[in-house]
């Protein structure tokens, strides 16, 4: 469990890489709201929500750090860093903490929101923080509705995924 | 995470609870949207950098106010037919530039790579703001 043998390790950089394919496609499709520049589905961390449901916490964070650290490489946006490792890692845990609790009474679809709202807030937080531009906050409730819209479209995607690949994929 | 992936396997994707959840959500925004919106027409258009009142456009003459950002980045701000847009940045994104003209009060545009923040407002407090224009 605590070792990462390597099978694990070739089957989560496949993941990251799948994480980092999806994150270019993404950034030619249009925006998830097309009135609103700049908002995302964020295909990206389906992958993310994968390595955390087949391998555990340890494997989601560093398939999320390298996915931060290169996506901010291909994209040559080294700033996109401060919004997108914060509002990540934030997510992460927020999923980490419900899987754990409240999986028993909701299903995936709404802890795949409850993260994607929390990360839209989070990166408008630090869009405010690091503009020193309170007024960036009012952005907060389209970006919610951006991060419900966003949630359902990835829970979905993570549950058919987890439902239709054959877990001998990635369970050794 | 232990089991987890079986639990997903098999379980349905949502429950009542889910839906439950889900509908409350946008029922919560739907609520925020309809306080916050607004179809007045605006009067003024504010522009911020880093939380600094630069400028003070009135929507009802045209005209064009070029923002420097530093000595090699700017954008240029025009008013037009009572719209306010970006209609040139040199910043990486260009959200900015993409962003509808906004006219009503309380919308806005942003430029994050520039700190530029234009928000319209609808009264005239244009009385009881330092007016300080860098042209």
């Amino acid at each position: 469990m605590n070792s990462i043998n390597t099978k694990k390790m070739a089957s989560l950089s496949v993941i990251t890489a799948l994480a980092l394919i999806m994150f270019m496609v993404e950034s030619f499709l249009p925006p998830l709201l097309i009135f609103a520049p700049g908002t995302k589905i964020g295909l990206a961390n389906i992958f993310v929500f994968l390595a955390l449901i087949i391998y555990g916490k340890k494997e989601a964070f560093i398939v999320l750090i390298i996915k931060c650290a290169l996506g901010a490489v291909f994209s040559g946006n080294i700033f996109s860093l401060y919004y997108s490792l914060p509002a990540g890692v934030t997510s992460l845990l927020l999923a980490i903490v419900l899987f754990k609790f409240i999986y028993d009474k909701i299903g995936i679809i709404t802890i795949s929101v409850f993260c994607a709202l929390l990360h839209n807030i989070i990166q408008i937080i630090m869009a405010a923080l690091l503009a020193a531009t309170p007024q960036i906050l009012s952005y907060i409730p389209l970006a919610s509705a951006a991060g419900i819209i966003a949630g359902i479209i990835t829970g979905l995607s993570i549950y058919f995924i987890v439902k239709y690949l054959p877990s001998k994929l990635f369970i050794f | 995470m232990n089991g987890l992936f079986e639990k997903i396997k098999y379980n349905k994707p949502f429950k009542k609870s889910d839906i439950i959840v889900i509908i409350l959500l946008i029922l919560i925004l739907l609520a925020v949207f309809l306080a916050l919106s607004s179809h007045r027409q605006g009067e003024y258009a504010y522009i911020y950098s880093q939380n600094k009142l630069i400028k003070v456009m009135p929507l009802d003459t045209d005209d064009e106010f070029i923002f420097n950002y530093d000595s090699s980045n700017k954008n240029i701000i025009t008013v037009s037919g009572g719209k306010i847009s970006v209609t040139y940045s040199d910043c990486k994104d260009k959200i900015c530039v993409s962003h509808a003209p906004v006219s009503t009060a309380g919308s806005s545009i942003i430029c994050l790579p520039h700190s530029l923040f234009i928000i319209i407002r609808g009264e005239a407090e244009i009385d009881a703001v330092v007016y300080t224009a860098y042209e």
